[in-house]
C-alpha cells in the first residue's frame, strides 16, 4: 500500500480542574486530580477506538508522555502489548519509545520483540528524544540526551540482530552484559524503524540513518521544509531516493457526514490544540537545545517576552485556519480527500498520515463515525497517491 | 583583566589575573566570571588573584574527560601544581563545591579555602531536596533565591552576546550538576580529611539552599577541625555579588591569621 493512514489518540485525560487553578498540565498537575474511575473508562475507549480502526482497516499508532494529563498512555509497550493482542491487521507504530529517559535499553529491546511477534511481525518501532517538558520527570541529564538517545538506538539495535549468542556494551553511557534478547524479533532483521521530530538537526540523522521519519503539527510549510531537508540529505548520503513510506505527517483528522458533523467533531477534537499548558521553566531547560540557540530565547525572557509552547501560534486558531495551515484535516469525505491530496502535493509527496482523531471529551460514537467514514470514503481514495504522476 | 593560558593533561585553561600580594585563586560559580567583576576587584586590593575560567564556560573546546565536579578539582589541583606555590581558594556556589573537592584530595598547595556559599554537600533525607529545583521552579522563585535585592547587574541588560555567555554556562551546570543534584554523596563524608582552615560564608537569606541556616551549619561542622561559619545579613545565595566586601574581609582575615 503506497498510502497508509493511521488512527492515534493521545489519550488525554479531560476532566481537569477550572483553568485558574493550576499553572501547568505537564509535571506539576497533581495526580489527585485523575480520578481512577474515570480514567479506567477512558483507557476502555481508547483501546476500543483502535479495536474499531483495525476492524475499519486502518493501521495504528501510539505514543507516550510522563506526569501529564495531556497523554495518559505513560507506558506506551503495555499498549503496544495489548494492541498486539486486541488488533488483527492494523500495523501497530509505537511513536516513540523516549530511549533516552529510560535507564535499560534492553529491555525495550525485549519489550519490542515480544509484542512484535506475539502480533505476528506487526510491530513499527519508533524513536523519540522526548520533549523538553519530560527532563525533569526522566532526571535525565538534558546535555546528554542525543548522546544516550543514538547509545540507547544502537544498542537495542546490536540487541535484536545478534541472534548468535551473547553479546557485550560497554558505551558512553550504557553497559550490558549477555545481551541475548529471547524471542529474537519476529520481522528480520529488525522491525521498520521510525523517528518523530520537530527540528531539523534531527531530520538529518534520521535521513543519516535511514529511519522513517514523522513530522509533527508542523503545517504544510515546516513539512515541506523537513522532508525536503530528508531528501537532500539522503541524496547527498548516497542513499536510494526517498520512497514516500519513509515519510509521514501527522495532523489532525475529523471526518463528518455532512459539513455540519465535521465542524462539530472537529471543534471537539481541537480540545487538544487549547489544553496544553505548560509553565515556562518546563520548555528551554539548559542542554535541551545548544546554547547558541537558547541564549535568543533566554534574551527575550529576561527582556519581557517569555517562550510560549510549542503550539502557541495555533491555539486560538479556527478550524479553517488550521486546515489552510495543515495541521487539521476537516470536513466530508471529498473535502478530506481534496485537503490531504493538496498537502500531499505541497509537501512534495509523503506515504504515512498519522491521524490524531480523538481528543478531548469525543465519545466512542463522534470518533467511530469519523473512523468508519474516513475508512469506507476518504483512504480508498488516497490509496494509490503515490502512483500518480 | 590580563589573561593566562595553561595547558594543563589535555585541558587548556584559561586564567584572569590581577593584583600584587599573597596568592588567592577564585573559583567561580554557576554563572562563570560574568558577575564577578567587582568582587575581583575587591579581592585583588589585598592579593594576587588568578581566576581560572572551568571547561565548559569558555568557548575553548570543552575537553571530553571533563564530565563531573571532581573531574574540575583535579583540573583545579592540575593548576596549583602550575603554580607551584601554596595558596588560599576562594569558591563561590558550585565554585565552592569544586574546591571542597579538591581538598578532600590533596591539600598540599592549599594554605587555607574561603567557600562562599557552597554547594556539593547533601544534609537532608532522601525524599527531601536540599537545593531549590532550578529547572522545575518558577522563574520569580529562582531569582529570589539567587538574590536577596534587584541584582547590580540587571539580566534585561545583557547584550546579545552576553546572553550566549550566560546560556553556555547554564550549559555547563546542567552536565556537571544534574544528577545527583548538586551534590556529591561522598563529600560530606570525606570533608573531615581537610587539615588546613576553611571559611563558610553564607547569606542569611538565601533560598536555594533549604533552610540555611542548618545546611550550611551541617556543612561547617563536616570540616575537621570544623570550618568558621560566616553568615551575612541580607544575602541570598549570591553573596558575592549582593555583599562583596563581607568576602574581601573573610580572605583578608585568614591571609592575616595565615601570616601570623
Amino acid at each position: 500500500m503506497s498510502f497508509r493512514s493511521w488512527f492515534f489518540t493521545e489519550m488525554g485525560y479531560p476532566y481537569l480542574p477550572p483553568d485558574g487553578e493550576f499553572d501547568s498540565m505537564r509535571v506539576t498537575l497533581p495526580a489527585r486530580v485523575f480520578d481512577p474511575e474515570r480514567g479506567a473508562d477512558l483507557y476502555e475507549l481508547c483501546f476500543d477506538l483502535y479495536r474499531a480502526a483495525d476492524a475499519a482497516g486502518l493501521d495504528v499508532m501510539i505514543n507516550e508522555h510522563h506526569a501529564t494529563a495531556t497523554c495518559i498512555d505513560s507506558c506506551a509497550p503495555l499498549s503496544l502489548a495489548i494492541l498486539a493482542r486486541e488488533t488483527k491487521t492494523a500495523r501497530l507504530l509505537i511513536l516513540g519509545n523516549p530511549v533516552s529517559n529510560r535507564d535499560d535499553p534492553v529491555r525495550i529491546a525485549e519489550e519490542m520483540a515480544m509484542c512484535d511477534v506475539i502480533s505476528r511481525g506487526r510491530v513499527e518501532v519508533g524513536f523519540v528524544r522526548g520533549v523538553p517538558q519530560e527532563i525533569s520527570p526522566s532526571n535525565v541529564n538534558p546535555v546528554l540526551m542525543k548522546e544516550r538517545f543514538w547509545e540507547a538506538v544502537d544498542l537495542i539495535v546490536t540487541a535484536w540482530t545478534s541472534i548468535d549468542g551473547p553479546v557485550s556494551w560497554e558505551g558512553d553511557h550504557f553497559h550490558a552484559r549477555q545481551v541475548n534478547v529471547w524471542p529474537r524479533v519476529y520481522q528480520q532483521p529488525h522491525p521498520p524503524l521510525w523517528i518523530p521530530t520537530q527540528s531539523a538537526g534531527t531530520v538529518v540523522e534520521a535521513a543519516d540513518r535511514q529511519f522513517n521519519l514523522a513530522v509533527i503539527l508542523n503545517g504544510h510549510e515546516g513539512a515541506r521544509r523537513m522532508f525536503d531537508t530528508y531528501r537532500a540529505r539522503s541524496a547527498e548520503r548516497g542513499f536510494a531516493p526517498t520512497a514516500p513510506a519513509q515519510l509521514a505527517y501527522l495532523g489532525l483528522v475529523y471526518v463528518g457526514a455532512t459539513e455540519a458533523d465535521a465542524r462539530e467533531g472537529a471543534r471537539q477534537l481541537q480540545w487538544y490544540l487549547q489544553n496544553n499548558k505548560i509553565a515556562p521553566q518546563f520548555l528551554n531547560p539548559p542542554g535541551y537545545s545548544p546554547p547558541e540557540q537558547r541564549a535568543p530565547i533566554l534574551a527575550a525572557a529576561a527582556r519581557g517576552a517569555p517562550l510560549g509552547t510549542p503550539i502557541a501560534g495555533i491555539i486560538d486558531a479556527s478550524v479553517d485556519e488550521l486546515v489552510e495551515m495543515g495541521m487539521f484535516f476537516a470536513g466530508t469525505p471529498p473535502q478530506v480527500i481534496e485537503q490531504i491530496a493538496s498537502f500531499h502535493e505541497r509537501v512534495g509527496g509523503f506515504g504515512n498520515l498519522l491521524m490524531m482523531m480523538h481528543g478531548g471529551h469525543m465519545d466512542f460514537e463522534t470518533t467511530t463515525r469519523s473512523i468508519d467514514l474516513y475508512a469506507r470514503e476518504v483512504q480508498p481514495a488516497l490509496v494509490g497517491l503515490n502512483d500518480i504522476g | 583583566m590580563p589573561l593566562s593560558v595553561h595547558e594543563l593533561r589535555g585541558v587548556t585553561l584559561e586564567v584572569h589575573e590581577r593584583g600584587t600580594g599573597a596568592t588567592v585563586v577564585y573559583v567561580h560559580g554557576e554563572d562563570g566570571l560574568m558577575f564577578s567583576a567587582p568582587l575581583l576587584h575587591d579581592l585583588a586590593t589585598h592579593a594576587s588573584i588568578h581566576a581560572p575560567v572551568l571547561p565548559g564556560w569558555s568557548d575553548l573546546r570543552w575537553p571530553a574527560h571533563c564530565t563531573s565536579i571532581d573531574d574540575l578539582a583535579i583540573v583545579l589541583l592540575d593548576y596549583l601544581r602550575a603554580l607551584d606555590e601554596r595558596v588560599v581558594l576562594v569558591g563561590t556556589s558550585l565554585g565552592g563545591w569544586v574546591v571542597a573537592e579538591a581538598l578532600v584530595r590533596d591539600t598540599s598547595l592549599v594554605r587555607g579555602a574561603v567557600l562562599v556559599a557552597p554547594v556539593g554537600v547533601k544534609v537532608r533525607g532522601r525524599t527531601d531536596r536540599d537545593y531549590l529545583d532550578l529547572y522545575a521552579a518558577a522563574p520569580d522563585e529562582v531569582a529570589r533565591a539567587q538574590h536577596f535585592r534587584t541584582p547590580v547587574i540587571d539580566r534585561a541588560f545583557l547584550a546579545d552576546v552576553e546572553f550566549v555567555e550566560l546560556a553556555r554556562a547554564q550549559h555547563a551546570v546542567t552536565r556537571y550538576a544534574w544528577n545527583p543534584y548538586f551534590h556529591d554523596p561522598k563529600l560530606r563524608a570525606r570533608l573531615s580529611r581537610v587539615r588546613v582552615p576553611v571559611t563558610i560564608v553564607y547569606g542569611d537569606e538565601d533560598r536555594f539552599v533549604f533552610d540555611a541556616d542548618s545546611f550550611y551549619g551541617a556543612y561547617a561542622a563536616a570540616f575537621m577541625p570544623a570550618a568558621r561559619l560566616v553568615r551575612v545579613r541580607d544575602a541570598a545565595h549570591r553573596v558575592d555579588e549582593e555583599r562583596p566586601e563581607v568576602i574581601v574581609d573573610e580572605v583578608h582575615r585568614m591571609l592575616t591569621e595565615l601570616s601570623s
